[in-house]
Parts: structure tokens; sequence; C-alpha cells
């Protein structure tokens, strides 16, 4: 298992400690908010964390088992981001946001394959593997509470739970054949693999901070920082690889209130 | 059955047996022809080459052969084969190592004091009538006869040699091309003395390398450079007396199986081990099968059943029940035994390794079967075979495990092997050359299976170090972790610089000049070589 460095935007609870203190400074230095009733927002950022996966298999090959390990870290990508929100009391809002996140990229793997003629004489071999791709549509249930800031300006703060309908492509085997194998069979230039995309829907959750700023009556911009995420275990053709999801979503886009 | 099949036991082999019998008292090594030894490098290498300069210009020596030396990158090695009036002189070769134009050394046999009429009184037919009457019935010569000199005890003849294949047996002959004598016979079966017989082959899982046809699988290794053919005789006397009289093999000799998942452990281990040994010299030396030419192996497993054993006479169950051995052009062969003395002997990877380096042997320096080359070419195939288990198996003493002795693993009868590296007088046998045998006698073609243990120990002492019984020199040996590097100084002595007729003074030479080709004049492996053979007494 592969361990990544860890940084504030991965740790949850750091984000929720940063937009309570937020919060709270908020309400203490602001007049009060805007008195539309419908928000809709529309963003384009960046998923600007980096999540993991190490899948690890065996296979029978030559009357022994082999392994292999499938990595890949899927990186910072853009992010699109739809909301709306409905001010249900005060500064209380109910929203509903659908998050899409796209990336295609390559990973790694490395096998340990048994020699053909001989047992307990395993070979290594590995290879980049490219079109590994990883999609997210996120949708995220939030409530709020709209604070604002100054004039025409304002923040929400919202968090709850988010359901991700998630696409990863994993290594189901290696195209062996001995029509590959090379006397005197030392070494063993990677076969090839085959692959598989799975789809689960992942149950996690988001909370962040909007800020929107209306140039006009019913027009605005705002940005948005939103940390998400979720974690299932993925289940390709038997085993079990733990996939997470979502992380900090840093972008901006407009607002359109009624 | 039986009646139909019946062998008639070749008894020009009771013949030998009986005549050797009564000449064990000659142990002193007898001189065919005059032979002097050419091993030359240093010093006095410029009166070598002014000799073999000499021949070659007068139409005594011709090259032969000339084969690109894989262990050190520029070199190559020159076989002169020896001619008298345009006659070869069997036997006769130089060997003459190169470093681009440079002569490195030289070594090899020669024989002098030529002085006879080539003119031939019989024809080559009436040789090979001569031949195939001296043999059992339905003998033949398939290859070519071909008229030379052979050196005998009592100086040359003009001779006819030819090939003859008849029941149980494969003899090189040569037939004087004037009195239309036979002068010379030698066993063309190098066998492993004595082996065979067990019950069955030992459980271990190997993977074999199969190839499917028909809807079947068969014992064909299409996996390696070289194909290796494993084929199950019936055990039959009929099927094995053809193969012996014609050397055909056919397809339905090949072993087979339904779903590749095989029973039959002679089956499973002679293919398994043929390939390891393949990869073996391919990985150690770069050597590219037998003959250096991805040449296919055959290996023939239960030439006669062990049911067999209680019919036929004890010669033809020592050879084909008791007994494994390669007989010629990369086809070897693994008894049964007779459960009593042997168990199968496919299933000693060591045994495999040794008749396999018999072929090696065979497309090299052509070592002859007989006296001390004979006793050489089984030195370096149980040389060959006891590294090799140090190459595949853990050292121990245990099935499948690595050690000095040879056919540990089917050899049923006390000491429990055939033959020590280590302690070859715990088995009976010579660790030291004034200890040598039957050599100039019929006694197991001059004791090639006796004085072996001479340069076998030699070896051992060059790698493992320890204390001669007889001389009581002591040798420190480059040590276990270097045993590639003793086995890469006597392959390359045994299969470049040996030439057919060495004698054991030039396996001594052939070594040190190996040893300093690949390590240098002044190097430990130079000095362990020469100190082991100084232990053993060959000098």
């Amino acid at each position: 298992m592969r361990h990544r460095r860890s940084s504030i935007v991965d740790r949850p609870s750091s984000i929720v400690a940063i937009l309570c203190v937020l919060c709270v400074w908020i309400s203490f230095t602001s007049p009060a908010a805007a008195q539309e009733r419908f928000r809709f927002a529309a963003n384009i950022g960046q998923q600007a964390t980096t999540t993991d996966i190490s899948e690890v298999q065996t296979f029978e090959q030559y009357f022994e088992d082999g392994r292999f390990t499938f990595e890949r870290t899927t990186p910072k990508d853009v992010f699109y981001d739809a909301s709306v929100g409905v001010r249900v009391w005060r500064g209380l809002q109910a929203g509903l946001a659908v998050s899409f996140f796209d990336n295609s990229g390559s990973g790694n793997v490395e096998a340990s394959v048994p020699h053909p003629l001989q047992f307990n004489k395993p070979r290594t071999t590995e290879s980049e593997l490219a079109g590994i791709t990883r999609r997210e549509l996120g949708q995220h249930i939030t409530v709020g509470w709209i604070i604002p800031a100054a004039a025409n300006i304002d923040f929400t703060i919202f968090g709850g739970p988010s359901f991700f309908i998630t696409e990863q492509t994993f290594v189901t085997g290696l195209t062996m054949s001995l029509d590959k194998e090379v006397f005197p069979f030392t070494t063993l230039a990677f076969p090839g693999a085959s692959t598989a995309i799975e789809r689960e829907t992942v149950i996690g959750y988001n909370a962040g901070v909007d800020m929107a700023w209306r140039f006009a009556d019913h027009i605005g911009v705002g940005a948005l920082l939103r940390y998400t995420a979720g974690k299932k275990d993925f289940e390709p053709t038997g085993a079990t690889v733990e996939v997470n999801v979502g992380g900090l979503h840093a972008g901006g886009g407009v607002r359109v209130s009624f | 059955m039986l009646g139909v099949d019946k062998i008639v036991p070749y008894a020009a082999v009771a013949a030998v047996l009986l005549a050797g019998s009564s000449r064990l008292v000659g142990q002193a090594p007898v001189e065919n022809g005059r032979s002097f030894g050419i091993a030359a490098s240093e010093d006095a290498l410029p009166d070598a080459l002014n000799r073999v300069d000499t021949m070659l210009g007068a139409g005594q020596l011709d090259i032969a052969s000339i084969v690109d030396d894989k262990m050190i990158a520029g070199r190559s090695v020159e076989r002169l084969s020896q001619f008298y009036e345009g006659l070869p002189v069997f036997g006769g070769q130089v060997v003459r190592q190169m470093d681009g134009r440079s002569i490195v050394s030289v070594t090899g046999r020669l024989y002098e004091g030529l002085e006879l009429d080539v003119s031939a009184s019989i024809s080559p037919q009436r040789a090979n009538e001569i031949a195939v009457a001296a043999a059992p019935a339905g003998a033949q010569i398939p290859g070519e006869t071909t008229l030379g000199i052979v050196p005998v005890e009592s100086g040359y003849r003009l001779a006819y040699r030819m090939i003859v294949r008849s029941d149980w047996t494969i003899r090189e002959v040569y037939v004087d091309a004037q009195s239309g004598a036979i002068v010379r016979s030698i066993n063309g079966i190098h066998s492993q003395a004595a082996i065979g017989q067990g019950n069955g082959v030992f459980g271990s899982l190997r993977k074999l390398s199969t190839n499917q046809a028909s809807g079947t699988y068969q014992a064909v290794d299409k996996l390696r450079p070289a194909q290796g053919f494993t084929l199950a005789f019936p055990g039959t006397p009929s099927r094995l007396n053809m193969f012996l009289h014609t050397g055909v093999l056919f397809n339905s000799d090949i072993a087979t199986d339904s779903d590749n998942s095989w029973s039959d452990g002679p089956t499973v281990d002679a293919h398994v081990a043929q390939g390891f040994v393949y990869d073996y010299y391919f990985t150690r030396f770069n050597r590219s099968g037998m003959d250096d030419r991805n040449k296919e192996v055959d290996s023939i497993v239960h030439p006669l059943a062990r049911s067999e054993a209680d019919r036929q006479s004890p010669e033809v169950v020592g050879t084909y029940i008791n007994n494994a051995f390669y007989c010629c052009d990369g086809l070897l062969v693994f008894g049964d035994g007779d459960g009593r003395r042997f168990t199968f002997l496919a299933g000693a990877f060591d045994v495999m390794a040794h008749e396999w380096t018999h072929g090696v042997t065979d497309f090299t320096s052509r070592l002859i079967y007989q006296d001390e080359s004979g006793a050489l070419n089984e030195a370096f195939s149980d040389i060959m075979g006891a590294a090799m288990e140090f190459f595949y198996q853990p050292v121990g003493n245990g099935r499948d495990q690595a050690d000095w002795l040879i056919a540990e693993e089917v050899y049923l009868l006390p000491p429990g092997y055939l033959r020590s590296l280590s302690n070859p007088g715990a088995g009976g046998l010579p660790d030291h050359y004034s200890r040598r045998r039957f050599i100039g006698t019929t006694v197991d073609d001059g004791g090639v299976h006796f004085n072996l243990t001479i340069a076998t120990h030699a070896f051992y002492l060059a790698v493992a170090g320890g204390t001669n019984r007889v001389s009581g020199i002591t040798v420190q040996g480059v040590g276990m972790a270097n045993i590639e590097r003793m086995e890469r100084v006597f392959y390359r002595a045994f299969t470049l610089l040996l030439a057919p007729n060495s004698q054991f003074s030039d396996a001594r030479r052939a070594t040190i000049q190996a040893a300093t080709d690949l390590f240098g004049p002044g190097s430990g492996e130079r000095a362990q070589v020469e100190l082991a053979w100084n232990a053993v007494g060959v000098f």
C-alpha cells in the first residue's frame, strides 16, 4: 500500500474547523443577508487533491500463483459544478449540487509471474498502463447558512451528505500466453493487461463555503471552496480495492438569484 | 511375446568381459602408437608452433573445425586433425587457441614415427562385411566407412573405421585394411556403469514443456531453442532392437498424455531434466545445446521393461535396465532399473546431466571412449553432473539436494550412490593416479568408469579443498561460493582444449591453461587447479 503525503486539505476535520471559524467571524462582522429566495450557481475549478488506488490481485499461471499490483494516483484536474439553493428561513438555505470530475491517464502495473518451467522462480515485470479513467458524478445535498458580509457580498456555509456515482478502471488480469515467453525465461517483458471499468455509488459528505458577489440585481459571480469525501470497497474480479472519492473543490463561476 | 521377442544376448559383450578379466593386472598405461602431447603456452609455445607449422606445411595437419570462444571474446579454437599420406590419423589432433591472429596456446596429442604402407588390400565393402560378420546377426553399418591410420599397441595399422549397429550394441569398429582383422572395437554407448532400478520417480512436482497435437499432449519441448523429445518405449525387446538396428524413431514413440497432467515419473523427470541441462549450459557457458547449434535432443525412457530383468542376460540388464547412456547423435537412454540395484534412472538429475554431457563431449573434444581418454570423458560428465546439482538445488543430503555424489537418488545398494567426487575411495574407486586400473584392458573399456574419479576428485579439491588420502597434499580450493569459476575452467579445458586421445596429463595441462586464460597466470584459480592435480598425482 502506498502512502501519500498528508496535507491540511486532505483532512476533513481541518476543513470543518476552518469553516466554523470563518462562519463565526462573518456572523459577527456582516450585516443582514440578501433577500432572494432561489440561488443558482455554476462553477468550474480544480479538484485540488489527489487520490490513490492500489489493487493487488493473485492469479494462477503455470500451476503457480502469480501476483500483480496496480497503482494509480488520480491527479488534480478540472471539475464542473452546478447547484441550486432555496432559502427556507432567514439565512437558512437548503440546496442540491451536482459535480462532475473526469480524469484519464496512466497507472503502473507491477507483476510477479511464475516461471513457465520451474517452480519458485518468479519473474517481475512492470509497465505503465494508459487509458485509466476515474469519473465522479457527485450529488451533494446541502444545508447552509447565508451570511451577508458586505454590500452585495455574502458567504454561505454549508454541509451535508454526498453521493458519488463513481467509475474506476481496474486491471482484471495479465494477458499471458506462452508465445510471449522468451528463452531462457529468466526475464519477462510485460505481456499486457486486461482492464475493466467498475461503477459503484459511494456515499460520503460535503462541507464548504460559497462566496457570492452580485454586481447586478440577480446576477453575480462567486467562489466555491468545498471538501467532499467518500470511500467504498470495489471488487473488480474478486479483489477488494478501497476507493476514495472526492477531494477539495476550489473553483468559481456565476451566481443567479431570484 | 517372449517367444518372438526373445533376445539373443550379444556374445561379444560377454567375450569382452571375459577377456578383460584375465588382464586385470595390466594397470600400466598402454601406449597406442607413439604419441606425444602438445600442451604449450608461454615459454614452450614457439617450439610447439614450429612443429605445428612444419606439419601444416607438409600436409600432416589440416583444419577440421574452427569455433568461436564464447567464454573469452575475440578468441577462437581451431582443431587441426593429423594426416599421414593424405589419410586421417584417428585420434591425432591439435587444438590451437587463437586470439585474433595471435596463438595463445596449443594443446592436443599427435602421433610420430608413422611409417607404413597406405595401400589397402581389401575394399571398404569387404571391411564392412568383416565387421558385420563379427557382430550379432542383423548388424548394419548405417554411415560411411573411412580409411585411415589407427594407433595400436604395436604401432600403427591402416584400417577402415565404421559404426556397427546390432542387437544391444553400437560399436565403433576398426578393420585392418590389409589383413582384414578387427584391430579395435570401441563401445559406442557411453554408459554410466551399472545404473538402474527403483520404484518410480519420487513424486516431486515438475513442470514440463509439452506440445499439444491432435487432441493430445506430447513430451516435446518447443519452448527452448533446441527441441527436446522424450520417447516412451513400450519396454519390449523387439522395439528396442529395431531401434538399435535402424536408429529409427517413430512419432508413436513420443510420450503422450491426454490431459497434460503426466503420471509417468521417468517421462516427467527425463523431459524436465533434459531441459534444465540445456538451460544450464546456456546460462553458464552461453552454449546452445549439445552441438552448440541447438541440436535436437531425444531421451528414451522404458527402453526395456523392468519385468525383462529376470528374462534377459546380465549384460542386457546392465545396459538397458540398470543403466543410462548417451548413445549418439543427441540420443539419451534411461533404463527402468531392476528395482533391486537401481530404480528408474531418469529420476536422478545428475544422471541426466552426466549423459547429456557425453553429448557435449561428443561434439567437442570427442574424447575416445577407452582407457585414459575414456575416463576423462566420463569424468567430465560426472563433474558437470555434480556442478548442475549445485546450480539448481540447495546443498544437502536429501532428495533434490545438491551433493558430491553421483546417482545417489537411484542407486539402491550400499553405499547408496554410484560414485563420489569428494571421497572416491569410500566407493572403492581411485582418488590418486597411482591407483588407476584396467587401462589397456578390455574391462570397462579400459576402466573408463573406474579411473574417472582421479579427475573428478581433482575437480572437487580445486573447488571445495581438502587433503588427498594418498599424497597427503592439501588443497585449499576456491570455495563453494566460487564453484562457477572451476566449472568454467573445466568446461573450457574439456570442450575446447582437449583432443580425442588426451591423457590425464593432458587434462592437467588443459585445465591449467584454461585457468590461465580465464583468470590470469598468477590467479588463485590456476594455483588451485595445479595443486589439485598434484594432489591426485597427475603431472
